[in-house]
């Protein structure tokens, strides 16, 4: 059970229900805090949502490929039960809630329908695996918002008292005196080696087969040197098993190898050095508006249960490194990531991404180039048309412009996003925390633990 | 591998190798073509400065827009996004979405500006350098007359130089650029970028080569570049008001906005005035004008300064190229920060407040009347818009969470803004400005823009044989 948690609803849209459903998400967008039918300002465990709508595809004969989705997220505080609750508590109010769903194929068909329904209707239509990444560790949104309050009090105190020759002790003497901290706590991630904890009796096994092998490797060869048949025979078929698994294991890595260099060889890939697709200038219009901004990614995998097995096992390993290890705010050197998501979805033919970020589309681009090439290849190389990739790892999405231009061409228009704390970025949540722990602090901080703290604020 | 060889060298425009700063005078002519037939002749019988020698007497530079180069070429379809030509440029300075990340809006707003708004017609700008005014009149003189069928001026900006290489506040300038490999100028390593980022046709930092137009084959974009121009208006007295507000020192409170001190020393290298004075002295003495330079950005932040309290985050120095203030690489310090570098190749325009340029000659004449309209013609090239000017102007300069801060940009050439419900438009707030200082930070609230954009666009800066190619 963790703090924070991933919502994610997607479900079919009825025939016919369409304009009405476009119509109904623009009128949220156009007031997204304080509109009358979805009223996020009021569910108090909502850091960011978003509703999406996945458009129907068809192939070149008329045929469909994809139907037309609804999707609909949150990154919340706390339980699920109580989550979905609070949502629809808030949002039947002016039958916000049933305008909106009514628009899904599975939402209920009857004249009156009740609390439990809906909670039903959306427990049905989420039954996915996302693969999460949390930013902000630990922190509700109740506590992100109480911990901007004492920075804005630290603040004022400091604009309207002079401060000019105290020392450092006075200062923080003045500040502690005047300005009461939150009362929060910060619940804080599991550390690296819980997971080696965790993962110890897989570790014992690996160690135990790789001494097995060495050892009984030797006294093979010694009794085949000595013409010890005899002993041969009786450990061999005592032990068959346990080599047959260690050769086995070493035979699927090398194939899976064979197979992986194969196919980056001969897979296609985008060739041109520029934004193909005509909707960016509308995807842009609404970006930069506040300072987080949002990217909604859908693109088809490439064939194949190779690439779905592939991209399965990456995910998990980076939602693991995100629990145990990038979880200070900084996901594989990307420090401006509040959640972001991974889905795979219509029976793994299809990969959906969610990101929460802070800065420019540019800014978050050149940050998965620089610092984190290595994981995302490792993810996009398996779907259609990425960047070439080496190795699973190397290339794809170093080559820039390339990849760049890949990214816009599956970005698809968010119709419906909302930030509960829309002017701060990861770095000024983190900071506030650091600010208020020290506020807190019933020990004597040393001289230069004091200095760090006063260059906070 | 980065080598620019000889051949490159006579291809490129003299002023992005060069930039011709012992050429004392320019005239920045923006021009529309009237004429496409007489403007080709014209074209082909101008010589154009090319990089093979360093410039003697006059030089003439040209670059044009999208608009200009449809114009010429005569057909729309070849200058789009599948022949090469950069996004931005083709969308040109003004567009919705542009004006919210540049701040081109409020007291910015495109509608006012003297060109290049998207109603305008502008389809290039025709550079003049000259060692002096007498020269510069003389040449402008005999091409206006051979040009004079061809195009008509839309504007036409008359450079200054002002003393000691200042800018009208009163700063030495064009100090902090990057040097390019390949070009053979001796620079620290964490300046250098490769020929690319600035000079289409040759790698750039990712090693690969920026997407370059091609048109009926011809290799347009080879030793062509992308130049920013941006028509920047300084109000002087304003800004020396605002920061005699802010306390007894209002030279070292500026110095700290700037992040170097009036006579271009780093904040890192001086504690005070005096202290920069006697530095730049001593090191005049010893070094050449190019080794100066080198030694006035030859400094890193990480090390000495990573909280700000010598050179603050929120400084234009520090903003306009961050180093290694991040430190993810102890190894390439520098890397991430450089993919986002411009050349810079500016001049001023006005009559500066006083000549002098000495800041207590400038405070001094605050009162006067005066009713100069003075700034910078800020011009700079780059290979990928959107990834170097747009980027710096967007996520370094207006970035009011640059560096961990919180609520501030650029105190010079930054624009706070917000998006006004009830207008559907971005409005300009004043802007605040933190130095970190013992035992806390010191803040300066409620500044006013001191700088207005008032023209500006996307130029096309082709190459030689490209112009040969537009004269045909």
């Amino acid at each position: 059970m963790y703090p924070q948690n991933a919502f994610n609803l997607i479900s079919e849209i009825a025939d016919g229900k369409m304009n009405d459903l476009r119509q109904d998400l623009d009128a949220i967008q156009k007031d997204v805090e304080d509109n009358p039918y979805f009223n996020f300002t009021t569910i108090a465990t909502i850091h960011f949502a978003r509703f999406v709508i996945l458009e129907e595809e068809r192939d070149s004969f008329g045929k469909i490929i994809y139907p037309a989705y609804l999707a609909f997220e949150t990154n919340y505080d706390g339980k699920l039960d109580d989550h979905l609750k609070d949502i629809v508590e808030h949002t039947k109010l002016n039958n916000g809630f049933d305008k909106v769903f009514c628009a899904c194929k599975t939402f209920p068909g009857k004249d009156v329908i009740t609390d439990t329904d809906r909670i039903n209707f959306l427990k049905t239509n989420s039954q996915f695996n996302p693969y999460f990444y949390r930013g902000t560790w630990g922190r509700t949104v109740l506590q992100i918002k109480a911990e901007e309050e004492t920075r804005n009090k630290i603040q004022s105190h400091l604009d309207k008292n002079p401060h000019q020759g105290f020392s450092e002790r006075d200062m923080y003497k003045r500040l502690k005196e005047d300005v009461k901290p939150s009362f929060y706590n910060t619940e804080h991630p599991p550390k690296l080696s819980s997971l080696l904890w965790r993962l110890s009796p897989i570790i014992l096994l690996v160690l135990f087969c790789l001494l097995y092998t060495l050892v009984y490797g030797l006294y093979f060869v010694l009794c085949l040197i000595q013409s010890w048949y005899l002993i041969v025979i009786l450990p061999l078929t005592l032990h068959f098993l346990i080599i047959g698994v260690i050769v086995t294991l070493a035979l699927t890595a090398s194939v899976y190898y064979i197979i992986l260099r194969h196919k980056e060889k001969t897979d296609k890939e985008l060739k041109i050095f520029y934004d193909p697709n005509p909707d960016t200038i509308s995807l842009k219009t609404v970006e930069d508006r506040i300072v987080q901004n949002q990217l909604t990614h859908l693109v088809e995998l490439k064939p194949g249960s190779f690439r779905l097995f592939t991209l399965k096992m990456v995910l998990f390993l980076i939602e693991t490194f995100g629990i145990y290890h990038f979880n200070k705010g900084n996901l594989g050197g990307i420090p401006s990531i509040h959640f972001a998501r991974w889905i795979i979805i219509d029976k793994g033919k299809r990969l959906l991404f969610f990101s929460n970020y802070d800065g420019s589309w540019e800014n978050y681009l050149g940050d998965f180039i620089d610092r984190a090439a290595v994981g995302l290849t490792a993810v996009w190389s398996n779907t259609k048309l990425f960047p070439k990739s080496k190795n699973l790892i190397f290339e794809g999405a170093v080559d820039e412009q390339k990849f760049k231009s890949w990214t816009r061409m599956h970005q698809i228009p968010t119709q419906v996003w909302y930030s509960a704390y829309k002017y701060l970025t990861v770095g000024n949540i983190n900071n506030n925390t650091a600010l208020q722990d020290g506020l807190k602090k019933q020990t004597v901080m040393t001289d230069k633990k004091l200095k760090e703290w006063l260059l906070k604020i | 591998m980065y080598h620019i060889n000889s051949q490159d060298r006579k291809d490129i425009q003299g002023l992005l190798v060069y930039g011709y700063a012992q050429l004392r005078s320019a005239y920045f002519i923006i021009f529309k073509i009237e004429n496409v037939i007489g403007f080709k002749s014209w074209l082909s019988k101008t010589t154009f400065h090319d990089s093979g020698k360093g410039p003697e007497g006059s030089c003439l530079n040209i670059a044009f827009t999208a608009k200009g180069l449809e114009k010429l070429v005569g057909d729309k379809s070849k200058i789009t996004k599948e022949a090469g030509f950069d996004q931005s440029f083709l969308e040109g300075m003004d567009t919705d979405n542009r004006n919210r990340i540049l701040g081109d809006y409020d007291y910015n707003n495109p509608a006012n500006w003297k060109w290049g708004n998207r109603n305008d017609e502008t389809h290039g700008v025709l550079m003049i350098y000259a060692a002096d005014d007498n020269l510069r009149d003389q040449v402008y003189k005999t091409e206006s007359e051979k040009f004079q069928e061809a195009l008509s001026e839309k504007y036409k900006s008359k450079s200054v130089r002002l003393n000691n290489d200042k800018e009208h506040f009163g700063f030495a300038d064009g100090i902090s650029q990057p040097v390019l490999r390949g070009l053979e100028r001796k620079s620290n390593e964490n300046n250098l970028i490769n020929p690319g980022e600035i000079i289409l046709g040759h790698l750039n930092a990712y090693d690969k080569r920026p997407l370059s137009p091609k048109i009926d084959g011809c290799d347009f974009g080879k030793n062509g570049s992308y130049m920013v121009m941006r028509d920047m208006q300084q109000d002087v007295k304003s800004f020396w008001k605002t920061l005699m507000k802010y306390g007894e020192d209002p030279i070292r409170i500026a110095s700290k906005m700037l992040g170097r001190w009036p006579n271009g020393i780093p904040l890192s290298m001086a504690e005070t005035e005096a202290e920069a004075i006697n530095l730049k002295q001593e090191k005049e003495k010893k070094l050449s004008r190019g080794k100066l330079t080198a030694f006035l950005n030859d400094f890193q932040y990480y090390e000495n300064d990573k909280d700000g309290l010598k050179c603050p985050m929120g400084s234009h120095v520090r903003r306009g190229n961050p180093k290694d203030t991040k430190n993810e690489d102890p190894k390439h310090p520098n890397e991430v920060s450089n993919k986002h570098r411009i050349l810079r190749r500016g001049k001023s325009y006005g009559k500066p407040l006083a000549e002098s340029m000495e800041i207590k000659d400038l405070i001094a004449a605050i009162d006067k009347p005066d009713n100069e309209e003075r700034g910078l013609n800020f011009i700079c090239f780059n290979s990928d818009i959107k990834r170097q000017f747009e980027f710096i102007q967007q996520t370094w300069m207006n970035n009011m969470k640059f560096a961990g801060l919180y609520d501030e940009v650029d105190p010079f050439v930054g624009v706070q803004g917000k998006y006004d419900k009830q207008a559907d438009a971005f409005k300009m707030l004043p802007t605040k400005f933190s130095e970190p200082a013992c035992p806390v930070r010191h803040k300066y609230n409620d500044i006013p823009p001191f700088v207005k954009v008032r023209a500006g666009g996307y130029f096309f800066f082709p190459g030689i044989s490209a112009i040969k190619f537009l004269a045909e």
